[in-house]
This record gives structure tokens, C-alpha cells and sequence, in this order.
């Protein structure tokens, strides 16, 4: 562990390119760990930062931190420090192997494929070691909070189910429960307020889903309208709920959690912010000089809630200062340079290279036209200094059904949709799905597939890409979106993108 | 009434020119594959359909829907010579997207420099002030530049609104989500209001004969919704008298856009 400044580095005395960063970053349930200002953590591309704007916070008896679930786990195994908060692939392959399988984060209930497979086989545990999904259990049909069933609008038929639970006697569609087994990564905890905040400045949308004009949800304690940027599917909207929900389905908990105990985790996950800090090729990311989106600090210090897809803020600010880099008469650029200029050009590849948008499920379909010609960042990925879209809406950009992504290690549905079901925009009532998403929650046939966009910071420190780890590197994540959308990026204009969000 | 007289279709560039003629203030209604028009690099697509030969563009409110590709698109409206839209004669009135699939509408119309020539779906870049005040202080690119607001509808005790709807849609448009919002604080600052909300399933009659008649609980589906909203924004669930209007009104072909609609009033108690 290495002192800097007021910032703790874990880990990194065998610092590498390599991925071998040396001593263990892994933060065990009920360990001790101070976590003050800042600390950082070192990954491929450089060190993640993670700041706290609280207290400093001794993680012995946090309950975030504590294993206060029968399986062992706490929170925090799930939301490791070191992967932005999220937890990479490559963490739980090197956990497997330091515990021969046998840490809490293996737990049967959803670290494995299925609790009915043999739990000390690392075949059982495929999904998690290879794209770091964890098996989420819905009820199947949908369920509303209280418990009530929610109209259906589709039938669900297990295509091919190669992890077995579907089909599962005991936690399969035909079990005593009937309940669909989906396969999803955890989004990271941390940049809380761009999530929970209500969009300004785009009225009506801090009361309406842009997509049909429906309300928002409500926090059910206080009756104000809430965002539902949180989850993937939206169906727990404020970290009360969703800390309560994992409290049972994540750590096997037999009991709530206490008020004081909602209290602590709520406060800690909304004083941390993440971000890349220091980047091996760019230097230091923060501080002036710099882009100032850049670093955690940016994030601390910027407006939750706004829309960026305009020439002054482009999202993540300016990144002009490193384009051009200044160098002396006839002086070739130092590798620094030549990197910082292509991470500007990937900025604004980001920000203004359009490309048509075409049959992506309840985006295209909500009034914008189909298609219509955006960038990256004038189209989905619009919220200031975090690229989630900022009026909040689900879409099916074509990674959960077929034809634009098909997986042969996750679960098929075929979904049939009633025939006075208003269909899914572009691929009608017959549907092949690897997950259903927000239809799970809504029960609508036309919300087959559709998620929430995810916010772009860390990215350098939890791959795989996407809700269901379609993509193990930010190359993958660049490649499916010029075939999805038959953008032609350039190679050099793909090395520009991936080395843009490299620094986020 | 105006008289109709034919006009030429706006178009006369280059490989845009269509020679078949539009009849000002004629009454349209059609259902055809809408085009998609690339119109530049830096610019958005516009839509346009081909009816009778003649190319058209339909000028929509704001945030009503726009056409997409792989459906079909009711175009209703009048013909209108005074402007041009995506290239092509304009209509006023309402475009509807069918909600059944229809693959056939695919075609994406790139874009030609007579297209290019007119300018459409520009937005505004950087100004120079802005990129001088960035320059000077990078951090500036942060501070937020919103768009502007839309106008607050003004509502009244009394007055009836009248939200319209696309084709077998319950979907408000923003503006319109904004009239329930409106409604729904006036409903709230009022003691004793009701609102009563009166909720119609439309048809249309198209210009070859035939009736579009919409889904049969069209009406109580728009009905119930913006009950529904107007309940969550915090009008009291006793205050409103939902009528819900299965009846269809015989479709003329002008206008019947209109029949797709849903009215709305606050009334004071008496």
C-alpha cells in the first residue's frame, strides 16, 4: 500500500501494464479498512480514484461492508472498491483462485449458474468468472412491490437453457414459484447523486418517462417522484429499496435491515464518487491543464441532473487543451502527447460523429423517428460528466434479443405477446430474448429487452461491458456498436474512442 | 373557405423535381410507407412520403411522434403551399405510425446536394464567444447550457383542453404532458374541483374509401392513463369523472384526427 498525499494506493507495489498489479485488492466482508478522503486503486490503464465527500469511514462494523447476510457476503463483495465500485470478471477469477471457489461471492443463490448445479465445480460458476453476471430471479409473472401480479401482456417458453435453472425443477419456470432466471452485472455504487437526481431543464420529463409519457415512480417513504436510473430495469428506484431488496436476494438475509443500518449504506453510497484518476499514458487526469470533466473530483463538483448534448458542454467538457499538443519547433510529441491528442479526437468522435440509429425498441419508437442520426453523445448517452440518457427512458438497443446479439452461454426465452398486445416496435410479437429486462418489471410486450443506459465513469476498472458482459474490452464494446449501427469508425477513429473512455 | 388551386410541388431541384401536381388546401388521407431523408453529415434525417406522384412532408407539434421505418404512416392533413417540408409539398395536419410491422418500409434517401441545399435539420454550433470563453477558462465547458423551456400552457377553471392522440395511441405528446400537469396543480389549488375527463376512440376515412376505425378499447385506454396521471400528480382520486366515448363518429376525411382525442375540464363546485 503506498501513501499519496492524502491518498492511500492499494495494491500497488507490483504495478503493471501486465494486469498483475501485485498484493491482493480485494476487500473481504468485515475487514478493516479506513476509508478517508480519497484512495486509489491501480488497474491496466492506470489507478481508479475513489473519493468520499462524508466521513471518513471505518469499514469494520459498516454495515455496507459487514456480513450481515447468512451467506457471508456484505455488500461491499459485490461492490468492490477497486472495480469502480461494480465488480470485474477478472476479480472473481482471481478470488476462485485464491479460495479454491470457496469465497462468499461464490454463494449458490447467485453466484453460480444455479443453486441445483454442484457448487464446489467451476463450470457451476461459468457465468460469473468468465462476464461477471450474477443470476437474478424474477418472478415470473411479473410482481408488483405488494405482491400482486402484474397483467402480462407475453408467454415466456425456455428456448435453450444452458445453466439449467430455467428449466430447473425447483427455481424454474414450472417450480412451485415460477420464476425466470436472468444473468446480470452489478452496475457500479457510487456518482449516487447523477443517478437519483430528476432531469432539469427537459420538463415535462421530471414527472414523465419520455418513452409513453407514463409517470415516473414515486419513493414510496416520501411520495416525490424519483429517477430510474439506478437499476438496469428500474424496478427499485431509490437506494433504500434497492439496499433492502439486496438484503435479502443477494446476501440471504433473514431479517430487514434496521433503519440505522439503511441509514449508514444510503449516506456511504452517496458520498463516493469514482472515477479513473491517473492514467499510465496520460498522466495525472485531474487538476488544471486537464479536461475538466476529468477524475472524481469532477464529479463531486458538477451538476447532477443536465442535459450535455450541446457544442459548450459536450458531455464531459472540453478536452481542446490536449488536441494540439504544443511542442518545439520541428520536435516530434512525446508518447503522452500523441496519447492525450488521441484522447481528444475519441472526445469527439464521442461527441459528433453521427451514425443512424435504427430499430433499437422503445428509443426509436418514442417520438424520435426511426431512424434518426445522432453520436454517441447527442443520442443515448447525454447526462452531464456520467453519458447515462438523461430523459429517463428504457431502450433495447439490440444486446439482450436476437437478431443483433446472440450468446450461446445465456439462457433463450422465446416471448409470444397477446394478440391486443401493442408489440415490440421492430421485431413484432414474436420475440427471442436472453433477457427480457424492463418487460419483467412492466409485463409489456413492447419493453422485451429494454434497459437503462449505464453511466460511463470507470470504465478502465470493471469489464466486462454492458448488463449482461457482452463485451470483455472497451475494443468489443466499440466493435458491437459500429456493426449494431453500421457506423464505419476508422481504426484509428475505434483506438481514439476506447482511449477516450479509457480516462473516464 | 379558400379556393383550391393546383400547385406545382415545391420541389424544383434537380433530381428532387416531381411533376405531378398538389392541390393547396386539398383535405389528405393516405396510408404509405414513409422515406427517411439523410440530409448531411452534421445533420439529422427528415421524413417524406410519395402520394400520387407527388412528394410531401408532414409538419408535426413537437414531440408528437415521428415517422419510422419499418411501419406504415397515416398522413392526414391539408395540403399547404405556403412552405416547404423535408423537401417536399407540406402538409398540416397529423402523421400516425401503424403499430403493425411492415418490413417493405425501408428506404433511406441519401443525401443529394439539392437536399444539402436546403439546410434542414441544422443545429446550431458553437459560437465564437463561447469557444473564446471555453479558451480562456476550460472549466466553463461545464457550466450547463440548458434548452430553452417550453411555454407553460395556460389553463382555466371551465375550460375545456383537448389532448390529441396518434393512431391507436395513448401516447401525450410533451407539450400535452405539460396541459396535465397544469391541469392537475390547478385541480390541486382549487378546493372542490372535479375534473372531468371525456376519452374518444377516432376513425378515419381515407381518401381510397376506406375506414380506419381504431381498436375497440382505444378509448377507455387513453381515458384510464391520464386518469391515472392525473391521480399521481396529485388531483384527488374522487375529483374526476372519467366518461369513456366507445361510440365512433362517422369520419368525413377532413380533419379526422380529431376524432382521436381526449377532453378535459376543471370545474369549480357549484
Amino acid at each position: 500500500m503506498l501513501l499519496v498525499g492524502t491518498t492511500l494506493v492499494f495494491g500497488a507495489s507490483a504495478m503493471s501494464q501486465s494486469g498483475d498489479y501485485g498484493e491482493s485488492q480485494w476487500w473481504s466482508p468485515g475487514e478493516e479498512h479506513v476509508i478517508g478522503d480519497a484512495l486509489e486503486f491501480p488497474n491496466a490503464e492506470g489507478r481508479l480514484r475513489l473519493i468520499n465527500t462524508g466521513d471518513p469511514i471505518n469499514t469494520a462494523n459498516h454495515p455496507f461492508f459487514a456480513p450481515i447476510g447468512e451467506n457471508g457476503r456484505a455488500c461491499v463483495t459485490c461492490h468492490q472498491p477497486t472495480d469502480a465500485m461494480s465488480l470485474s470478471a477478472k476479480t472473481a477469477r482471481e478470488r476462485w483462485d485464491a479460495t479454491g471457489g470457496k469465497d462468499p461471492l461464490f454463494a449458490a443463490i447467485d453466484g453460480s449458474n444455479c443453486p441445483s448445479l454442484p457448487q464446489g465445480e467451476k463450470a457451476s460458476h461459468s457465468l460469473l468468472l468468465t462476464k461477471g453476471l450474477f443470476r437474478i430471479a424474477r418472478p415470473w409473472p411479473p410482481k408488483a412491490a405488494d405482491g400482486s401480479e402484474i397483467e402480462r401482456e407475453f408467454e415466456l417458453e425456455v428456448v435453450s437453457d444452458p445453466t439449467g435453472c430455467n428449466l430447473d425443477p425447483q427455481y424454474g419456470l414450472t417450480s412451485a414459484n415460477p420464476t425466470v432466471s436472468v444473468f446480470r452485472r452489478p452496475r457500479p455504487v457510487a456518482n449516487m447523486k447523477y443517478m437519483l437526481s430528476l432531469p432539469h431543464g427537459v420538463t415535462p420529463h421530471e414527472y414523465f418517462l419520455y418513452n409513453d409519457k407514463t409517470l415516473l415512480p414515486k419513493d414510496p417513504e416520501t411520495g416525490e417522484f424519483v429517477s430510474v436510473q439506478l437499476m438496469s430495469d428500474g424496478r427499485l428506484p431509490t437506494l433504500r429499496g434497492q439496499a433492502g431488496d439486496a438484503g435479502f436476494t443477494h446476501l440471504e438475509m433473514l431479517a430487514d435491515l434496521t433503519e440505522d443500518e439503511l441509514l449508514q449504506i444510503e449516506a456511504f453510497e452517496r458520498a463516493i464518487y469514482v472515477a479513473q484518476g491517473y492514467s499510465n499514458r496520460a498522466g495525472e487526469l485531474g487538476g488544471p491543464g486537464n479536461p475538466p470533466g476529468l477524475g472524481p473530483e469532477a464529479l463531486r463538483d458538477g451538476p447532477p441532473g443536465e442535459l450535455g448534448n450541446n457544442p459548450v458542454n459536450r458531455v464531459f467538457g472540453t478536452f481542446d487543451m490536449w488536441l494540439n499538443p504544443e511542442s518545439k519547433a520541428g520536435a516530434k510529441p512525446t508518447p503522452k502527447q500523441e496519447f492525450r491528442a488521441s484522447v481528444a479526437r475519441g472526445a469527439n468522435v464521442f461527441f459528433d460523429k453521427r451514425f443512424f440509429i435504427k430499430d433499437v425498441g422503445v428509443y426509436n419508437d418514442k417520438g424520435l423517428g426511426n431512424p434518426f442520426k445522432r453520436s454517441c453523445a447527442s443520442g443515448c448517452h447525454n447526462t452531464v460528466l456520467t453519458g447515462m440518457d438523461l430523459a429517463p427512458g428504457f431502450m433495447d438497443l439490440g444486446l439482450n434479443n436476437w437478431p443483433w446479439n446472440k450468446r450461446d452461454d445465456l439462457p433463450l426465452f422465446k416471448a409470444t405477446c397477446h394478440d391486443d398486445a401493442v408489440p415490440q416496435s421492430y421485431l413484432g410479437r414474436v420475440i427471442y430474448t436472453h433477457d427480457p429486462g424492463r418487460a419483467l418489471v412492466t409485463g409489456k410486450c413492447r419493453d422485451i429487452g429494454a434497459s437503462m443506459t449505464q453511466q460511463m465513469r470507470g470504465l478502465a476498472a470493471r469489464a466486462p461491458y454492458f448488463m449482461g458482459g457482452d463485451s470483455d474490452t472497451l475494443r468489443e464494446m466499440v466493435d458491437f456498436y459500429d456493426r449494431r449501427f453500421n457506423i464505419g469508425y476508422t481504426d484509428q477513429e475505434k483506438q481514439d474512442l476506447i482511449n477516450f473512455m479509457s480516462v473516464l | 373557405m379558400l379556393p383550391m388551386r393546383p400547385i406545382c410541388s415545391w420541389l424544383a431541384l434537380g433530381s428532387l423535381a416531381i411533376s405531378a401536381q398538389a392541390t393547396a388546401q386539398q383535405h389528405l388521407s393516405f396510408v404509405t410507407c414513409p422515406v427517411a431523408q439523410d440530409t448531411g453529415d452534421r445533420s439529422d434525417v427528415c421524413f417524406f412520403v410519395v402520394h400520387a406522384g407527388v412528394r410531401y412532408g408532414v409538419a408535426l407539434p413537437i414531440d408528437w411522434g415521428k415517422p419510422q421505418l419499418g411501419h406504415k404512416l397515416l398522413v392526414e392533413g391539408v395540403v399547404d403551399d405556403s412552405a416547404q417540408e423535408c423537401g417536399g409539398v407540406r402538409i398540416d395536419g397529423r402523421a400516425s405510425v401503424m403499430p403493425e410491422l411492415s418490413l417493405e418500409c425501408s428506404e433511406i434517401a441519401p443525401a443529394t446536394p439539392d437536399i444539402l441545399a436546403l439546410k434542414l435539420g441544422r443545429r446550431p454550433g458553437i459560437t465564437d464567444e463561447q469557444r473564446a470563453m471555453i479558451l480562456a477558462d476550460p472549466s466553463r465547458s461545464l457550466q450547463i447550457m440548458r434548452l430553452p423551456a417550453l411555454p407553460v400552457p395556460k389553463v382555466a377553471l371551465g375550460r375545456t383542453e383537448t389532448i390529441y392522440f396518434p393512431f391507436e395511441r395513448d401516447r401525450a405528446s410533451g407539450p400535452d404532458a405539460m396541459k396535465l400537469l397544469e391541469l392537475a396543480r390547478l385541480a390541486k389549488s382549487t378546493p372542490g374541483t372535479t375534473i372531468s375527463v371525456r376519452a374518444f376512440r377516432g376513425a378515419t376515412l381515407l381518401d381510397n374509401g376506406e375506414v380506419l376505425t381504431e381498436r375497440e378499447d382505444m378509448a377507455r385506454l387513453r381515458g384510464e392513463k391520464i386518469a391515472g396521471i392525473l391521480i399521481g400528480l396529485g388531483a384527488a382520486e374522487g375529483s374526476i369523472k372519467l366518461e369513456v366515448i366507445d361510440d365512433v363518429a362517422k369520419p368525413t376525411g377532413k380533419a379526422d384526427w380529431q376524432s382521436r382525442r381526449a377532453e378535459l375540464r376543471v370545474s369549480a363546485s357549484r
